[in-house]
């Protein structure tokens, strides 16, 4: 039932903006993210095995362990967004379904580009001789070192928000994320709809760095075979106070902008209070990225036009299911990428149409989150 | 009649330790709560974790003791890492002539910092405050979106290489510490710094050309900075504009709790070095014991002022001290 729901969002999604859009080419789903796999040398089928696998509930735990697993956990930074924390939960209750007994040392760094504070607790960890590392880099370039040294300790390491392994990189057990060039082609895509392929927009940007380049690019993958015009982008640290001053000055030079793509959710949301102390909201289109509670929220008020919405807990479910199989001794069936489903989300769509969603994507952290609407 | 209780003594001998008794007590209680806190591996770890800091606050504890403050540093990391990265990676350079190069950049950084101080007779605070904006808006500009990484391996070995089973970042802080000392005690440079630090206005009535020094101590910084850049990108094997944010806060934090003043005129190099070690310990103690994220801010936060607090209480103990013993001479010169 919920992969039909799913299904049916995506697929109509799809064919508007195909009939919409028609001079734009979007691969469909599927044949998109085979395409990745494929190149990532990942096998698709594996990769759909774990997909399935994780939205049933977990299987029972097949071995019997002395002492609990400890399993070490960093982030970079809880405040971006509910989505590590989302991660966290759904990585803690699938562990739980199973029966693994476990406990967490969870690290985050005062900053989400502080390289050097993150690999400093790497270190920590790899001291503390923890038996998993669940790794969410600030970045993965600036992490390969810690991520060498992680695989030298023989400390099995997933990496979270990143789906694409750097270069020479085969000894992570485990890559998981929403593919974000890809997130940001359909945000382009909705774009382009919205405004009929031609107009004013503008992008508010998270911080310059990997992550960021590949929402932003994959959107201007699709903007810029339109008509559509980026006035102006800027850098905002995903910040929300930062972006609804950037907004504020944006519409005073381009008062006639009809579009503001935004990167994460703080972001988003402060360019939509902003439009809304101009009263301009309903001339300027917002999107976001992530479909988090906030956003959700914000599109069903009519605040936000758009974001591409991530079944978070499919992101932590599946870390959840590898150190299982790890444990079991069947890390080989284990992908070395993971790839979460996602939708565009948009306005037009009821708060029923919403919780469906949510349902699947929050069911192991709305015990401790709620469902977020 | 002199005091010798056991408390006075005891009193006098933590005193004399001085930041390196907050050390003692920090490893110690780190010891005892963390089984795992004594292994090779770990201090390694946290010797590694505070070299940075420690290039960093020596240079500090010239501008601060005398009478300045650096907000700037940790854009001048950034800038000269990436700048430093663009000559590796994208013009080829030789790594040993990209290196010089970074710092005596980073000593050029530190001059426009001195001269713009002294030339436009503005405040340190206001111009390095600037120049932190400047300087990291210059990286941004140099390599916006970027990350240099994948250095040569010979520019890697600075980062990952243990000599005598020392990393070699701690080496080379050691070192520099030592000479920082030496320059600090044994040099007019670092008696003109606290002369400078201490009466801005007497050292300029017994002729010390406050401006030069004042310039002399930023290009200093700069310098460390572009050591800096080198040991953090190294150890990185990556480098990016954004990167090195906050260790201004982290390195004057770490030179205060040495026992450095804040308001110029007195400084303590060792114990700059003792105050980044003793920050490297408190951060790889709470990861170790797996404090949660937001309580660690908390916890360290507490531990600072603790730190300066006994710090404080030190200052005065000593002072006591050498009031009683003047005292005690005063007695025995007029009996």
């Amino acid at each position: 039932m919920k992969k039909f729901i799913v299904g049916i969002v995506t697929l109509a999604f799809f064919m508007v903006a195909l009939t919409a859009a028609g001079a734009f080419e979007l691969m469909d789903p599927d044949e998109y993210k085979a395409q990745v796999l494929a190149d990532l040398g990942v096998s698709f089928e594996l990769h759909e095995e774990i997909s399935q696998a994780i939205a049933e509930p977990a299987q029972p735990f097949a071995v019997e362990l002395d002492e609990p697993v400890v399993i070490g956990f960093a982030t970079p930074s809880f405040d971006i967004s509910d989505a590590w924390e989302r991660w966290y939960w759904s990585i803690y209750y699938r562990l739980e379904e199973a029966g693994i007994p476990f406990t967490m040392n969870i690290q985050a760094t005062s900053r989400h580009d502080a390289h050097d504070e993150q690999l400093a607790q790497v270190e920590s960890l790899i001291a503390a001789e923890v038996d998993f590392i669940i790794l969410g880099p600030t970045e993965l370039d600036a992490q390969r070192v810690a991520i060498r040294k992680v695989h030298e300790a023989g400390i099995p390491i997933m990496i979270l928000n990143f789906s694409r392994p750097f270069e020479g990189d085969e000894e992570t057990l485990l890559y998981t994320a929403f593919d974000h060039e890809y997130g940001g082609y359909l945000s382009g895509m909705h774009i382009a709809e919205t405004l009929g392929g031609e107009g004013k927009m503008a992008g508010l940007r998270m911080i310059p760095g990997t992550l960021d380049n590949q929402r932003f690019g994959g959107a201007m993958a699709v903007i810029e075979q339109t008509d559509i015009e980026v006035v102006y982008e800027t850098y905002a640290e995903a910040d929300r106070q930062m972006a609804y001053e950037a907004t504020i000055d944006i519409m005073t030079a381009h008062p006639d902008l009809e579009a503001i793509y935004a990167t994460s959710t703080a972001m988003a949301l402060g360019a939509a209070s902003a439009l809304e102390t101009l009263g301009l909201i309903d001339q300027v289109a917002v999107y976001g990225f992530g479909g988090t509670v906030d956003e959700i929220d914000a599109m069903l008020r009519g605040r936000m036009v758009g974001s591409v919405f991530r079944f978070q807990d499919d992101a932590g479910a599946v870390v959840g299911e590898a150190i299982q199989r790890y444990l079991e001794g069947r890390a080989d069936e284990v992908p070395m990428s993971f790839m979460g489903d996602m939708v565009m989300a948009d306005s037009s769509m009821t708060e029923e149409q919403f919780r469906e969603l949510a349902e699947r994507a929050h069911r192991y952290s709305q015990v401790e989150m709620g469902l977020g609407l | 009649m002199n005091d010798t209780t056991p408390a006075k003594s005891v009193q006098k001998l933590i005193a004399r330790l001085g930041p390196g008794f907050v050390l003692i007590v920090v490893i110690l209680v780190a010891a005892f709560m963390v089984p795992r806190f004594f292994t090779t591996l770990n201090l390694i770890n946290v010797l590694y974790q505070s070299s940075i800091y420690i290039v960093l606050a020596v240079g500090m504890t010239f501008v601060i003791t005398g009478g300045g403050i650096d907000l700037s540093i940790g854009s001048q990391v950034a800038l000269i890492s990436v700048v430093m990265s663009g000559f590796i990676h994208a013009w080829g350079w030789p790594v040993g002539l990209a290196m010089v190069v970074a710092i005596f950049f980073g000593m050029g950084l530190g001059a426009v910092n001195g001269f713009v101080i002294t030339g436009l007779r503005m405040p340190d605070f206001i111009v390095t405050l600037a120049a932190m904006e400047t300087f990291r808006g210059f990286a941004l500009v140099h390599s916006a979106g970027k990350i240099w990484f994948d250095f040569p391996s010979s520019f890697r070995y600075i980062g990952i290489t243990r000599w005598a089973g020392l990393p070699i970042p701690t080496i080379v802080a050691l070192i520099l510490a030592a000479i920082g000392y030496y320059i600090y005690h044994k040099t007019h440079f670092g008696r003109y710094t606290i002369a400078v630090g201490g009466n801005r206005t007497a050292a300029i009535y017994c002729g010390i050309p406050v401006s030069r020094y004042k310039v002399f101590q930023y290009v200093l910084m700069g310098g460390l900075c572009g050591l800096a850049a080198i040991l953090i990108t190294s150890r990185l094997d990556s480098s990016q504009a954004t990167m090195a944010q906050g260790y201004e806060i982290h390195t004057i934090a770490a030179v205060i709790m040495g026992g450095t003043s804040l308001f110029g005129g007195s400084g303590n190099v060792v114990g700059s070095v003792v105050g980044a070690l003793i920050l490297g310990i408190i951060a790889n103690t709470m990861v170790l014991l797996g404090v949660d994220y937001f309580w660690r801010l908390v916890v360290t936060g507490l531990l600072i002022v603790l730190a300066v607090g006994l710090n404080q209480w030190r200052e005065n103990v000593m002072r006591e001290a050498s009031l009683e013993a003047v005292k005690e001479t005063a007695k025995e010169s007029t009996s």
